[in-house]
């Protein structure tokens, strides 16, 4: 998949821009604080229909606007032709279009537009909080799998109201044990589908991330496992251990007004030779496992989707260098179409990618423009 | 802005606490009505009235009507073996469109949604427990099939399995989040049909 163009209005810094992309590499250059990371934000934005940053849409809006609207032309590998229209009110919900039909579920965008992206941010997946982590597999997974999507959209949608009845038994306003008990089950129905699809999705990338960190470190070993609140039997979990893992924290539950146990509060351990990264390692081999992470994360969703990802790299053109050297992507020319950003022009020159074209747009407060090679 | 009319500011607050209408539309729709036939004006004054001086609620099965008890509960023509819960009036609606069903309904009022301070004391169960006493012999739970209707079916299902009546859910397969009242003829009436015994 490649994005043909894309114009904003009333985006972050931007007013108005519009911009056409080459297949291959796009650089995007200027100072710091003009809008290169904004203009990726509205990138991703078009393939997830959320912010990589986090940000709220009324963050978005530009801040003398009351309205924003991305648009942008995408082919697919089966050169079929998709026109995602995204157009945000301020105080409404954001309003999605594909190809002039308006779409109302989140699973009509998700998963068709394949991205991945390396950002500093994205460091905090190997050092920050487990939200971290859990953030990194849930987007990844529900790109690849819709069924994954629906349960994840269904499970927090009965932990908000399990932990409100919960409150309110903490609170003694009802304590009504036999709706809970309701919430409960549903609860573990979808909680255990969401466990036991991560299971299985990592012992395969484990094995596909160990290989790709080998180039960086020939002589170390990076496994992946999730750390879960629940105890798993045979690489796999039952809905009565997750029944039984509830049952452990009911005085708690009651006492706190919050549910302790289940996929919402697991955790990726990532180790090199058996070492926590995560509070271990040191800032080389967080480098190596993230790179390597990315690179396994574009090669799992290209065979996952058969469809090849769009990646977007955000002042990490030294990675991009990393990534060439060391890995072998899974499709035949290697990468796919490229977005990045750097705060210099000449960041590629002297290195071997007169082979395929790159494009140059210079970003200037809140303007992008494309500029002549 | 405000206008020199006390009687036109007054009927724009009203019309802008209508759900989805806010100034502009209340501005727009009085606007209209000034120019309109006053008899139509009327109609519609009295059409509002009516919402609230001839509907009511139906006291055995909840279902809206101006009768009491609704058409449905007094037909002579409806097996009064089966009752089949919704959650809203407007779901009674859908699935007598499909005419496939022939039984009795009993509306709960909602589903249960903590969020929303709904709880099994806020919906219309324990009415429905003491029909069940009677002549019913079978059970539809036909709640929205989404995360809080699927969470009251489960609720009703517990409290029901006990009377050891037939109890049926009605099929996924309707548009995933969507009401029952959106729901297209044929995908009810499938519903209807495919629906499993629990
Ligand atoms: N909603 C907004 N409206 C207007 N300006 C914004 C908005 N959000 C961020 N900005 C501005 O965008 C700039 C940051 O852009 P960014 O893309 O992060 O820069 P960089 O080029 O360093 O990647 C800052 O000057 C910030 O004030
Ligand atoms: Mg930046
Ligand atoms: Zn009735």
């Amino acid at each position: 998949m490649i994005i043909k163009n894309i114009s904003l209005l009333n985006y972050r810094n931007y007013e108005t821009a519009e911009v056409n992309f080459s297949q291959n590499i796009n650089l995007i250059y200027g100072l710091n604080a003009h809008g290169k990371t904004n203009f990726l934000e509205a990138i991703f934005l078009l393939c997830l229909s959320r912010s990589f940053r986090q940000s709220k849409n009324s963050e978005l809006l530009n801040k003398e606007a009351n309205t924003f609207t991305i648009n942008g032309t995408f082919i697919k590998d089966n050169e079929s032709e998709k026109k995602i229209v995204v157009h945000y009110i301020r105080d409404g919900k954001k309003e999605i279009s594909i190809n002039k039909k308006k779409i109302n579920s989140h699973s009509k965008i998700i998963g068709h537009f394949p991205i991945v992206i390396m950002a500093p941010d994205e460091f905090r997946i190997t050092s920050g909080g487990p939200s971290e982590r859990r953030r990194f597999l849930d987007i990844l997974l529900s790109q690849v799998s819709l069924t994954y999507l629906a349960d994840l959209q269904e499970y927090n949608r009965i932990l908000k109201q399990r932990n409100m009845l919960l409150k309110n038994i903490r609170d003694s306003k009802f304590a009504d044990e036999a709706s809970l008990e309701v919430w409960t089950e549903g609860l573990i129905k979808a909680g255990s589908r969401i466990i036991n699809f991560r299971l299985k999705f990592i012992q395969s990338f484990s094995k596909i991330l160990n290989s790709i960190f080998k180039r960086f470190e020939k002589n170390g070993d990076t496994q992946l496992t999730i750390e879960s609140t629940i105890q798993q039997k045979n690489e796999e979990m039952t809905e009565d251990s997750f029944r039984d893992a509830l049952l452990s924290f009911r005085k708690k539950e009651r006492i706190l007004g919050t549910t302790y146990v289940g996929p919402h509060r697991d955790d990726l351990l990532f180790t090199i030779d058996g070492m926590d990264v995560r509070k271990y390692g040191s800032r080389g081999q967080h480098k190596s496992l993230l790179i390597s992470l990315k690179i396994a994360e574009y090669n799992y969703l290209y065979q996952q989707k058969e469809e090849q990802p769009l990646l977007l790299l955000d002042d990490c053109y030294s990675e991009l260098d990393e990534m060439r050297e060391k890995s072998a992507f899974e499709s035949v020319q290697g990468l796919g179409q490229i977005i990045l950003t750097s705060p210099r022009k000449n960041i590629l020159e002297n290195k071997d990618y007169s082979h395929r074209d790159v494009n140059y747009y210079f970003v200037k407060q809140g303007t992008i423009e494309q500029i002549e090679n | 802005m405000q206008y020199s009319s006390v009687s036109m500011e007054k009927a724009i607050s009203e019309f802008s606490k209508l759900p989805g209408i806010g100034r502009k539309s209340a501005q727009r729709l009085v606007f209209y009505l000034l120019k309109t036939q006053p008899h139509e004006v009327r109609s519609l004054a009295e059409a509002i009235i009516a919402i609230k001086e001839k509907i009511i609620f139906c006291t055995v099965c909840f279902n809206i009507t101006e009768t009491e008890p609704c058409k449905i509960c007094t037909s002579e023509t409806r097996d009064r073996s089966v009752i089949c819960i919704v959650e809203e009036a407007n779901d009674v609606l859908a699935i007598e469109k499909t005419t496939k069903f022939k039984g009795l309904y009993h509306v709960l009022g909602g589903a249960l949604s903590p969020l929303e301070g709904v709880g099994p004391d806020d919906l219309h169960i324990r009415e429905l427990l003491t029909r069940l006493n009677g002549t019913t012999t079978e059970v539809i739970l036909a709640t929205n099939p989404n995360t809080e209707g699927e969470a009251t079916a489960l609720y009703l299902e517990k409290l029901i399995k006990p009377l050891s009546l037939k109890m049926t859910r009605i099929a996924r397969g309707l548009p995933v989040g969507g009401a029952l009242e959106y729901a297209d003829e044929i995908t009810l009436t499938r519903a209807l049909e495919g629906r499993m015994v629990i």
